[in-house]
């Protein structure tokens, strides 16, 4: 048979959510001021509630997906080993049948005018992508830099030299990257490089930062 | 061999340009048309929600992104179908939990991944920023399928029992009990 | 953060605490179920968890003087940790552990080892600079470890971490390995899909690529090298852009691309149908013939 606590413990849910009638709400506020035990669960839930509700809505991926969604969007696959288009193009072809029916002559001009897009090659349209993807590793690196500070009195000296290290080989590799970038202009395998290093770091960060 | 460039037929926007409406912006509008600067510009305003709601759903960083790039093919293969009734955030939203729960096969799917870069699951070097929300983030990562997908959804998405019932195929009372079972597992996790 | 975690955990779990009186040995039992959760935290000491054909959790080991013991659960989750008397002590405990082999297992420690064998289950350790080794591959493992060197054996799906740790792993068939100074050895010849990348560490691929394969190894600076057998059948694209590259398979020059955009060799070796993609920024690529000598 279930006790007091087990059947006040399953009504938790329906109280905090405001779903129980004023008797039974009544109840289980009584049996909470004479019940710790209950009281704590009560409390822990609702602060699980309110955490939950609290977390943020939107989280970066960590990398950035457009590239891999762009050549999936019903593009003709560039001539590059590793990279397959196998699930688009059946629709691709699909999809143009329809466009040739269903779209206006001045339609169909304006999309045929629009230059084909390579999307792991180089382009005018790479330059603001690599800017908007560095500018944001960049920030998160300086958030997590920021609360690494706070941590780093914390650490044992010899993972302070640890992590200090590897951070100075990292710095090294994005400057490098970032200066060929900025010789070189708009390069995905040397993007990628960087986005790679760029992980590192925000790894590296956020592990030394939760130590 | 047809121009690669065309996309799936607008729609909205068969023949002339129609007048968009109110809700569909421009961005949306020209995206819908075919686009592909303006869906860039959907992606990098939205893919932050999408991306947290797909991990949060799959619990798993790798199978997130994989979510979050089929989240945004479906967007653009059926741009033309959204006729602006709702926001386009809440259109594709609706449409990320589609693509995660509909997919019952995320396993066969990861193997048969042949995307270009992959990166080792750094997901959670951005979770990192915040220790307290990284501890109820692996918590609830942790959850058995059904439970965490309800919390999800009931607790941090605020969807309500009836639509999420329908969106898993259970009952109500199921979806109670589900989101029963994670509150606990989740608090039991977080002592 | 960790000893904070400790702390809280250690109030509520169900266990037994011992008296502080020297070093001790320690035995606990618990009824659990075949994939039972199972989270240890050991900071200082050595953690042993070896999977077993039985349902229950056997926790033997010895803790140092005025340490304490936390163990409790049952078969919704199991949680034990050694909580030390003095937070700057270093005296290492060390734990062992018999977990049903289907256990999901979850270890962190800051110096101490962590080693498991047969769990099959799943598999998150974390250590600062301890090491860590794994056998009997566990379906899904994360390891991580800050500066300890990290050898696991991977099961279906395989994360490995390390700042400058060295990385060894075999097997697997979706594996992904990064660090930033350790160098790296992934050996397997039956994955789907691996990545291995690294800052300035060395990366070293020893194997087949089956077909339909993917294997990515990327490295700013460290040198990769990539051992495979003659019959290697595979499309080959390897870029770097200060490194050199040395080629076992074909005659093929390093061709310049474009805009300073660096260098490239792609082809294909055998009746492709597997792809092998390096990338460096000035780390040397070495493409071998199993079994040749290497010249340097």
């Amino acid at each position: 048979m279930m006790n007091d606590c087990e059947r006040i413990g399953l009504r938790l849910d329906d109280y905090l959510g405001g779903m129980l009638s004023a008797g039974a709400r009544a109840e289980v506020e009584r049996h909470l001021e004479t019940c710790s035990a209950c009281a704590r669960d009560a409390e822990t839930l609702r602060r699980l509630l309110a955490d939950a509700r609290a977390l943020p809505r939107s989280i970066a991926p960590p990398r950035d997906l457009w590239y891999a969604i762009d050549a999936r969007l019903g593009e003709q696959a560039p001539a590059r080993p590793g990279v397959r288009f196998i699930r688009v193009r059946p629709r691709l072809l699909a999809a143009a049948a329809v466009v040739l029916v269903a779209v206006t002559a001045a339609l169909t001009m304006q999309l045929a005018r629009r230059p084909i897009q390579a999307p792991l090659a180089a382009g005018p349209a790479a330059a603001p992508r690599y800017a908007a993807v560095a500018a944001d590793y960049a920030a998160a690196v300086r958030e997590l830099e920021a609360r690494f500070v706070h941590s780093y009195d914390r650490l044992p000296p010899e993972t302070r030299a640890v992590v200090s290290r590897n951070l100075a080989v990292i710095d090294t590799a994005i400057a490098e990257a970032r200066a060929a970038l900025a010789a070189a202009g708009p390069n995905p395998d040397l993007e990628t490089l960087l986005w790679t290093s760029y992980r590192a770091k925000l790894d590296l960060l956020g592990r030394a930062t939760k130590l | 061999m047809s121009n690669p460039a065309l996309p799936f037929p607008p729609r909205a926007f068969s023949g002339r340009r129609a007048v968009p409406a109110p809700r569909v912006t421009d961005t949306v509008a020209r995206a819908a048309a075919g686009d592909r600067a303006a869906f860039e510009t959907l992606y990098r305003e939205h893919a932050g929600r999408v991306y947290a709601l797909c991990l949060r759903l799959a619990g798993d960083a790798a199978r997130a992104e994989d979510y979050t790039q089929d989240v945004f093919v479906r967007a653009w293969e059926r741009l033309g179908s959204f006729r602006g009734e709702a926001a386009f955030s809440s259109w594709l939203h609706r449409l990320a939990v589609n693509v995660v729960l509909q997919d019952r096969r995320a396993e066969r799917r990861r193997l048969r991944r042949v995307e270009p870069t992959d990166d080792l699951g750094a997901a959670p070097a951005r979770r990192d920023r915040i220790a307290a929300r990284l501890d109820l983030e692996t918590a609830i990562a942790a959850l058995p399928d059904a439970a965490r997908q309800v919390f999800v959804l009931y607790d941090i998405e605020g969807y309500g029992h009836a639509e999420i019932g329908g969106l898993l195929g259970i009952a109500e009372g199921t979806s109670k009990a589900h989101l029963h079972r994670a509150r606990r597992l989740l608090r039991e996790a977080l002592e | 953060m960790l000893r904070i975690a400790l702390i809280t955990v250690s109030c509520l779990l169900v266990g037994h605490a011992l008296p502080a009186a020297g070093q001790q040995r320690v035995e606990r039992r618990l009824a659990v179920g075949e994939r039972t959760p199972i989270r240890v935290h050991n900071l200082t000491g050595s953690t042993t968890v070896r999977g077993w054909a039985h349902d229950s959790v056997v926790l033997t080991g010895a803790l140092p003087a005025g340490a304490t013991l936390y163990f409790g659960g049952g078969a919704a989750g199991v949680k034990g940790g050694v909580e030390l008397a003095d937070p700057a002590d270093t005296v290492p405990a060390h734990l062992e552990l018999r977990v049903p082999r289907g256990a999901r297992v979850w270890i962190k420690s800051a110096s101490g080892d962590i080693t498991v064998e047969g769990v099959a289950g799943g598999l998150d350790v974390y250590t600062v600079s301890g090491r860590v080794s794994v056998r009997g591959a566990a379906a899904e493992l994360t390891a991580e470890s800050m500066d300890g060197a990290v050898t696991v054996e991977a099961g279906r799906w395989a994360r490995v971490k390390t700042a400058s740790g060295a990385i060894a792993v075999t097997g697997g068939e979706d594996v992904g390995v990064a660090t930033v100074t350790g160098t790296v050895t992934y050996a397997a010849d039956a994955f789907r899909r691996a990545r291995v990348e690294s800052v300035s560490g060395d990366l070293t691929f020893r194997g087949a690529l089956p077909r339909g394969s993917r294997l990515e190894l990327e490295s700013h600076g460290g040198q990769v090298t990539v051992e495979v057998p003659a019959a290697l059948s595979a499309e080959v694209a390897i870029t770097t852009f200060q490194g050199e590259v040395r080629n076992a398979f074909g005659s093929q020059a390093l061709r310049s691309l474009p805009d300073q955009r660096g260098r490239a060799l792609e082809f294909t070796a055998g009746a492709g149908g597997a792809d092998l993609i390096v990338r460096t920024f000035k780390g040397d690529v070495r493409i071998l013939r199993a079994g040749a000598k290497a010249s340097r």
